[in-house]
């Protein structure tokens, strides 16, 4: 083929076929910018007039170029602060009539996009994080949602109490994770960060401020929680909260993901511990955690269930790993970064000034820096799927295959979510799958890109092969948004979708809240 | 310059927000282009973007040791304080180095210079290590750290020369000790704070119901000795810390400009605790103290014969 030379400043058609990547449908995975120029003015007057203020520093605008994912990139025309509901109302009553996108974020943690605003405005809505009540009788805190989890962790403690779960990164925002769900080490127990929502202020998306629950308007309740923004924004939240306790935890290690998640789902079929998940270093060395928050079932386990768990101790995993590679010496720079991770990463899940007595007091604090500090890279690639029960084992094999075609070096990080039966309408059209009873699992899978560069193709085909698992055995997917949106009638089939699409032209005429994110 | 500005390397900033989670100033006004985190994308994008708001900080120093990515995030804002200051420090006064060389001296910070007696009792506190006061004070270039005028190099140079030769470093002043442990690693250093509550006269003293603040600066410029200190302090004598879930100091915001709500920042520090006393390691803090609390607030000297 030959490629012609292109004359300077002129753009030529592309000389690649839309069919050159035989077997591969193209597809648009980067939302196109919005181009209301004509009308931006006029709609920023309006707000003026109305006493809302539109940031449009080039600086204010740059900081929310991009999320947690580092892949996804635009820029907003402004930015709003969050301040009320009333303002949050009167910008979306003005959002509607001059039809400007209007994105929502929070920590920005979001990895395909979807807190990236291409055109129109930003709404930020961490200028909403006071905590309103804590209520040590009832269980209940009401908050603002821009509040980090950590911040609420930090006032929730000066009470003596904690929150039930929360997403281990926790410069997650309360009104963001509710979107979304929210996986802690402890959803096995308490489910996702979303189901322990008791009620909501919202204002919808034509700028009505409401108040919802499963008693009060629970069909916006149904739409808001685990509804990726698309419904209503958040202003107010009613959690439940429980007294704090530190954590037990203890690591048990196995060469075989099968068996690991054969225990972990064992251990929470039977509710043993209050903590669980997998963590793994490749395939070749899966830590199953389990934690408890109290002696006394710390001390079930040991007397009932330790037995029965596949999984050896560190000094007996590590002499067999050592024999593997003794026998394997061709894999020696394996072994080395394995020994090297283990190094670096053990002693930042368990720090010494986080510990007392064997327990760990600050678990919202240790793990939102390891995550980071581990995990952390200027692009971050976590595709994922969540299967029920029964699939999870096969899912998970197959995405570890996917990995390794892929990547040198990777983890996979496998939790048990409790489900609500009360909530099945929530969990429709969300990472939930719709076949899951009782509990369902997911599988996170995050390469390490430290090694070199790679280009968003690279990436988002690693991505599709994940995805394009779910989608063969009939599953959901956490990050199914953004830059993934084009998987979500594949996974979740045209009769789901297209009922939320009409519930989502009913309720946003004009298509302007977090636009691109779903629809 | 103290810190070069074309040394600060903000493309390392992958926007993690771990730097805003603790960040003060971002708690109270919820602009993040006033973290560290916001300071580094508009940089990214344009240094030009932060003129206004790096200047919001109160250099606490809680976001430095949580970086994930181990920038200097002191140095980073210092030196883009100073990188939009058209203000140069002169230079001071020479020092002599000859005097101090061999000694143990006390760089003491610009409130307590400014309280000959309490000074005076902290001199006297420290008579047991023979320290004598710095010849240099270079209570002026923390002064233009906090204020965001450039540092020359050769005033720092010449403040750094008179302490040399030294023995030992005792330092009440927490901008400059980061400043000194960075430039002469090879001194051994201790905070005032840290000596006055090792001394086992004033740990008889503190009670459960005390409420201890530690001085932010001094805390977060030696954090990794620092935690297991206050550790031990704590557990010698259950004083409430002025720590958070991270054990990072929790600032007063003494030093702040630009519009930092003090008493505000208080109300945080004190919310839900019990507390009957407020014992303060800041000459600074104290003042701040006194002025917006109810309960009876001490120096750390005052709990000392």
């Amino acid at each position: 083929m030959e490629i012609p030379v292109i004359p300077l400043g002129e753009l030529p058609p592309c000389p690649v076929a839309p069919d050159a990547l035989q077997g591969i449908p193209r597809q648009q995975t980067n939302p196109s910018r919005w181009q209301g120029q004509a009308q931006w003015r006029d709609f920023v007057a309006a707000l003026q007039a109305d006493s809302v203020e539109v940031i449009e520093a080039d600086g204010m605008r740059g900081v929310y170029q991009t999320d947690a994912g580092g892949l996804a990139n635009g820029l907003c025309h402004g930015v709003v602060m969050a301040e009320s509901a009333e303002q949050i109302a009167i910008l979306m009553k003005r959002a509607q009539e001059f039809a400007v996108p209007v994105t929502l974020r929070g920590g920005g943690l979001t990895t395909e996009g979807e807190s990236v605003a291409y055109g129109g405005v930003m709404l930020d809505m961490t200028g909403m994080k006071k905590v309103v009540a804590v209520d040590t009788e009832a269980l209940t805190v009401r908050t603002q949602p821009g509040i980090f989890w950590h911040r609420l962790a930090e006032v929730l403690r000066r009470d003596g109490m904690d929150y039930l779960s929360a997403p281990l990164n926790l410069t997650s925002s309360v009104g963001g994770t509710i979107g979304v769900g929210g996986i802690d080490v402890n959803s096995c127990k308490y489910g996702c960060s979303a189901d322990q929502v008791l009620s909501l202020q919202i204002v919808t998306p034509t700028g009505e401020v409401l108040e919802c629950s499963d008693n009060e308007n629970p069909e916006w309740f149904e739409r808001i929680i685990l509804g990726y923004g698309q419904f209503g924004i958040i202003t107010e939240v009613t959690l439940r909260i429980r007294p704090y306790t530190p954590m037990r935890m203890h690591y048990f290690y196995y060469a075989s993901l099968r068996s690991a998640i054969e225990d972990l789902q064992q251990l929470d079929a039977n509710e043993v511990c209050d903590y669980s998940g997998i963590l793994t270093m490749m395939d070749k060395a899966i830590t199953l955690l389990v934690g408890f928050d109290s002696a006394q079932q710390e001390k079930i386990f040991f007397d009932q269930w330790r037995g029965q768990l596949k999984g050896g101790s560190e000094l007996g995993f590590g002499l067999r790993l050592i024999g593997y590679y003794v026998l394997h010496p061709w894999r020696i720079r394996e072994a080395l970064f394995l020994l090297n991770r283990k190094r670096d990463l053990f002693p930042d899940l368990q720090p010494p000034e986080h510990m007392c007595n064997g327990e760990l007091l600050d678990r919202t604090a240790v793990f939102s820096r390891a995550v980071w500090k581990h995990w952390g890279h200027k692009h971050m690639v976590i595709p994922d799927l969540a299967t029920n029960v029964d699939k999870f084992v096969e899912a998970v094999e197959r995405g570890n295959e996917v990995c390794k075609k892929y990547f040198k070096h990777y983890t996979l990080y496998c939790v048990g979510i409790r489900l609500r039966e009360d909530h099945q309408a929530h969990y429709e059209l969300s990472s939930i799958p719709p076949d899951a009873k009782g509990i369902s699992y997911g599988c996170e899978f995050e390469p390490m890109l430290d090694e070199r560069d790679y280009s968003r193709d690279e990436l988002q085909s690693f991505k599709n092969d994940i995805y394009d698992i779910g989608v063969d055995m009939q599953t959901s997917y956490y990050r199914f948004g953004g830059m993934m949106k084009g998987y979500i009638r594949r996974a979740l089939g045209d009769e789901v979708v297209n009922k939320h699409l009409a519930m989502k032209r009913e309720l946003d005429p004009a298509m302007i809240l977090n636009r691109d994110v779903i629809f | 310059m103290l810190y070069p500005a074309e040394k600060i390397d903000v493309s390392r900033c992958h926007g993690c927000g771990l730097c805003a989670m603790v960040c003060p100033v971002y708690q109270q006004g919820g602009n993040v282009m006033r973290t560290p985190h916001g300071l580094a994308k508009a940089s990214q994008r344009d240094p030009e973007l932060v003129r206004e708001d790096v200047f919001a900080c109160v250099l606490c120093g809680a976001c430095a040791p949580l970086c994930p990515q181990d920038i200097d995030l002191m140095q980073m804002l210092i030196a883009m304080r100073s990188a939009f200051s058209h203000e140069p420090l002169p230079a001071g006064e020479q020092g002599k180095s000859a005097d101090q060389k061999g000694r143990v001296v006390f760089v003491a910070d610009r409130a307590l210079l400014a309280d000959e007696e309490q000074l005076d009792k902290v001199m006297d506190l420290l008579g047991h290590e023979k320290a004598v006061l710095a010849s240099d004070q270079g209570d002026d270039i923390s002064e233009a750290m906090q204020s965001g005028r450039q540092v020359n190099f050769d005033r720092l140079h010449q403040f750094l020369t008179t302490l040399q030769p030294v023995k030992k470093i005792i330092i009440s002043d927490g901008l400059l000790q980061s400043v000194i442990r960075s430039k002469l690693p090879q001194i051994s250093m201790q905070s005032l704070g840290q000596l006055l509550s090792s001394q086992q006269a004033f740990r008889r003293k503190l009670k459960a119901s005390d409420f201890y603040m530690m001085d932010s600066q001094s805390y977060h410029a030696d954090y990794q000795n620092m935690l297991a200190y206050y550790d031990a302090l704590y557990c010698e004598t259950e004083c409430q810390l002025s720590r958070d879930l991270h054990r990072l100091a929790i600032p007063t915001g003494a030093h702040a400009k630009n519009g930092f709500d003090s008493k505000a920042q208080i109300d945080w520090l004190l919310q839900g605790r019990k507390v009957k006393r407020i014992v303060v390691e800041s000459l600074a803090d104290y003042h701040l103290l006194t002025k917006h609390c109810e309960q009876p607030v001490s120096y750390i000297s005052e709990l000392l014969p």
